[in-house]
């Protein structure tokens, strides 16, 4: 193995585990923040009940 | 949580500038050759992988402790990242590894230390998402991150205790081993995988905490 290749391969196993990490973190925190404006928009308006 | 698009700015030039000179303006080792190289990827992984250790053990510690939700989602935020670090420095290692010794593997008492580290932290986060009641399992996996800790001063003193492939710290006690510009490189990668495991924390947290609302939202009528 040449040094060029061995440098690239390591360096490509530290970036691509901390990338796809990230991604998969992104990609949960999109989802569990659609989840919660889904859950406010069900719950309707927040504004306390007024007597008339 | 404003500050965190800034903190992965930082890391990524500091990461740039550390790379640089590792790759361009240090010269190479005597015996390695270019191959000591991969060493400013592959310490700093060891490094923060230490540091999320460092973090499980001292949030587990409180949150048996305390018993407070905020530091158990801190412990288990940080021991995803110590599965990943120790997976990059392990997998990188293996590479300098093959290139340096001519072999992927060996039984060298910091690489089986190091792996054992690994396998105490994926079955920590499996404990956590087999237990089918949540505060068991968190208590748990607290006492399962502390052990796991024990083990990072024996992967540190592998090399000193016992007589290992895996060459000793080349910094230690002001005693400093490399050139000038090596160091200058593995110092700024060093602090640059800091940043990058602050910013990795501190967003796999907010998303443990948007996952605990979630489910308390969920719960309430």
């Amino acid at each position: 193995m040449t040094a060029a290749v061995a440098i690239a391969a390591a360096y490509s196993v530290v970036v691509a585990g901390i990338l796809l990490y990230l991604r998969r973190v992104h990609r949960r925190l999109r989802e569990v923040e659609a989840d919660m404006h889904a859950l406010q928009s069900d719950a309707g308006p927040r504004e306390p009940l007024t007597v008339r | 949580m404003k500050a965190l698009p800034w903190l992965g700015g930082a890391a990524l030039v500091l990461l740039a500038v550390g790379l640089y000179i590792g790759l361009v303006g240090s010269p190479p080792d005597v015996f390695q050759r270019d191959y000591v190289r991969i060493m400013y990827m592959h310490v700093p992984s060891a490094f923060v992988a230490y540091l999320a250790v460092a973090t499980v053990f001292v949030t587990s510690i409180l949150y048996l402790w305390r018993g407070r939700e905020s530091y158990d989602q801190i412990a288990h935020s940080a021991g995803e990242l110590v599965t990943l670090f120790t997976a990059v420095a392990l997998g990188s290692g293996m590479i300098w590894g093959k290139a340096v010794w001519g072999t992927w593997w060996t039984w060298d008492a910091r690489l089986v230390t190091t792996a054992v580290l690994f396998l105490i932290y994926v079955g920590y986060l499996l404990i956590r998402e087999l237990a089918e009641d949540r505060r068991r399992g968190a208590r748990l996996a607290a006492v399962i991150g502390i052990i796991g800790a024990l083990d990072v001063p024996v992967i540190h003193y592998s090399v000193v205790w016992f007589r290992t492939l895996h060459q000793p710290a080349s910094i230690a006690r002001g005693d400093i081993q490399m050139a000038p510009p090596m160091v200058a490189a593995l110092m700024i990668n060093l602090v640059a995988f800091s940043f990058i495991y602050v910013y990795m924390l501190l967003t796999r947290l907010r998303l443990e905490r948007l996952e605990a609302a979630r489910a308390a939202a969920e719960l309430s009528p």
